[in-house]
């Protein structure tokens, strides 16, 4: 029995979450009115929104006697309705062409507009054809001047809203020429400098360099020693210093020495200053040792102890 | 109303219009004989003989109004409407307590025979009723996707109340339901021949396409001849709701099964929200037990 229940109601989940291909069916059933109330259709469109077709009406014959007692209202000429049918073209990506050529993508603004735009063209085209035939004319002549449905103030805005559309445009075409001009410019000056450096690595090596050459052998050593993780990923956009094509900062480096400190400063409390003891003397630095010679000096007690000792000397 | 006001105006026109006969047309009557030799269909012969006396026939009004409490966005498209449509009237916003069947009197008394009415609910969700007075049928559609001219600054322009052309989708002749639109939307929007306040040149297409079970409605201006098209604007997007037989009443005749109101769509999504907020607050307690719990587990502990 169970299993025969679970098979129910596998089958009723079936037949809730029908295929599309009949989805579409009950749909051409409904639109076509074949459709009875009281059967219970089900189907799913979306997730969300159940479709009950018992509960929807779709009654053809009163659309059909509307539809007559409307059209007997309204002269049927051609000309007083100039409505035009033309088919409605989705217009659609290429990629997308295989999936669905005929409806749609409403959330693709630019291409459903498009298809909107070649309908009106389209019925443009037949009706104005049919105008011709009905030798009616349409088109104003340029000298006929009357109200115009936007004002003028409103065009105004729509001009300003297109040139400043067109200006910003042009600078942002001008801002990507200039980045790639930069781009390439950078290019060249890196091939430029590699060159530069392959010809000076026999260069000398002036000849008050050598200090500044031996922290450099010191600091590289360091660095490998510790495996400095700065050096394993130097940091993006930093150059390297030994890359540089700077001229005039390669003899400035060359000249005053690089890394550390400059100048006067270099010598001052550093480790080797710090730990020179050339200039200790020992006999300025030491405290002088106390010398207890005022008290020797003045043999006669204070007034206070004089007064104190002539009394125990009087009770004795 | 119509009959009578027409039985009155023909006596004071009738001798006018064999001057006009006489003046005009003998030298344009003519030419175009001998253009097209054959046949001349009837059609073709009243719309000359129309054009000759230029008389205007189809009398036809459009009356556009909305209820009390509408927003911006709605008076904005029903003066783009008006500014459209050379035979619409307007008229003063309708009580929101009075009983719809209120608008067939009141087009009645303005002469309407067609009306578009907008009713605006909570001040966001926007329908409108097109209408034929007043026999029916009518529509309830709800507004969605709304541009006014004002807001598009697109680059369009025609002359104002010129008459347009009317583009519709070929789907509306192929089902019952949208034939039925068609019908009364191009009663409702086509500008009558020679109406008075219209111009002599066609600049405009109203164009009317059905996707997603829905129809959108965008405004183009024709520019050499239909070789290319500007957009004017206004747009926006009808979803129907219902469709009853009489004016603003009688029996349903199409139910829209796509349909899903408004209320229910952000209860939908509220429901949804509360969902998600649910599952995430599941979700944080899942990850507080897992933080717990490898401490517990922990198979260092044991040494």
């Amino acid at each position: 029995m169970n299993q025969a229940d679970s098979q129910d109601e596998s089958m009723d989940e079936w037949e809730v979450n029908s295929t599309d291909s009949e989805d579409v069916d009950l749909r051409e059933q409904f639109l076509r009115g074949d459709l009875k109330s009281g059967h219970l259709y089900r189907q799913q469109l979306t997730e969300e929104t159940p479709v009950d077709y018992a509960k929807t009406i779709n009654n053809i014959s009163g659309i059909k006697k509307s539809l007559l007692n409307l059209k007997r209202g309204y002269p049927e000429q051609w000309i007083e309705r100039m409505a035009v049918n033309v088919p409605l073209i989705a217009v659609n990506d290429s990629e997308d062409k295989d999936k669905h050529s005929t409806e749609i993508d409403i959330h693709d603004d630019f291409n459903r507009e498009l298809s909107f735009y070649q309908q009106a063209q389209k019925g443009v085209i037949n009706a104005f054809g049919k105008l011709k035939s009905l030798g009616i004319e349409t088109e104003r002549p340029e000298d006929y001047l009357a109200e115009m449905l936007k004002s003028e103030s409103h065009m105004q805005r729509v001009r300003e809203k297109l040139v400043m559309q067109e200006k910003i445009e042009e600078m942002r075409e001008k801002a990507k020429k200039d980045r790639e001009n930069r781009k390439k410019l950078k290019a060249e000056r890196k091939m430029g400098k590699s060159k530069l450096k392959s010809r000076r690595s026999g260069a000398f090596i002036g000849a008050g360099d050598e200090l500044v050459e031996e922290s450099r052998d010191k600091k590289r050593k360091f660095e490998d020693d510790t495996k400095s993780p700065r050096k394993k990923f130097p940091i993006k956009g930093k150059l390297d210093r030994n890359a540089t094509t700077n001229k005039r900062r390669d003899w400035k480096d060359r000249k005053f020495g690089f890394g550390g400190k400059s100048g006067k400063t270099r010598k001052r409390n550093s480790a080797q200053s710090s730990a020179d003891m050339s200039g200790f003397k020992s006999y300025k630095n030491s405290k002088p040792s106390v010398k207890k010679t005022k008290g020797n000096l003045n043999k006669r007690p204070g007034k206070l102890r004089r007064k104190q000792i002539k009394i125990r000397k009087g009770r004795n | 109303m119509h009959g009578k006001r027409k039985n009155k105006n023909k006596p004071s026109r009738e001798p006018k219009r064999p001057k006009l006969a006489k003046e005009r047309p003998q030298p344009k009557q003519d030419t175009p004989a001998e253009q097209l030799p054959a046949k001349i269909t009837s059609e073709q012969l009243k719309v000359r003989k129309n054009s000759i006396l230029k008389r205007w026939t189809n009398r036809t009004r459009t009356l556009v109004f909305s209820s009390r409490s509408n927003t911006f966005r709605i008076r904005y498209l029903m003066r783009d409407l008006l500014s459209i449509l050379p035979h619409a009237k307007t008229e003063v916003k309708l009580e929101k307590k009075d009983n719809l069947s209120v608008i067939n009197e009141i087009c009645e008394l303005r002469n309407c025979n067609n009306c578009i009415f907008f009713e605006v609910r909570k001040h966001t969700d926007m329908y409108v009723w097109f209408s034929r007075v007043p026999a029916g049928p009518s529509f309830k559609f709800l507004v969605e996707n709304l541009h006014t001219t004002d807001e598009l600054k697109l680059s369009g322009n025609c002359l104002k109340s010129s008459r347009h052309i009317l583009c519709f989708d070929d789907i509306f002749k192929q089902t019952p339901y949208l034939s039925l639109i068609q019908e009364l939307f191009t009663q409702t929007f086509s500008v009558p021949n020679f109406h008075p306040k219209s111009k002599p040149f066609i600049d405009h297409v109203l164009n009317f396409s059905f996707t997603d079970n829905r129809i959108w409605i965008r405004n183009y201006q024709i520019i050499d001849g239909g070789t290319s098209l500007l957009e004017i604007g206004p747009r926006f997007v009808l979803n129907l709701v219902r469709a009853f037989e009489g004016s603003f009443s009688g029996s349903v005749i199409y139910h829209n099964p796509d349909y899903i109101s408004p209320n229910l769509y952000r209860s939908k999504l509220k429901a949804k929200k509360a969902i998600e907020h649910q599952m995430r607050v599941e979700g944080n307690q899942g990850k507080k037990k897992q933080k717990v719990a490898p401490e517990v587990d922990d198979p260092l502990d044991i040494f």
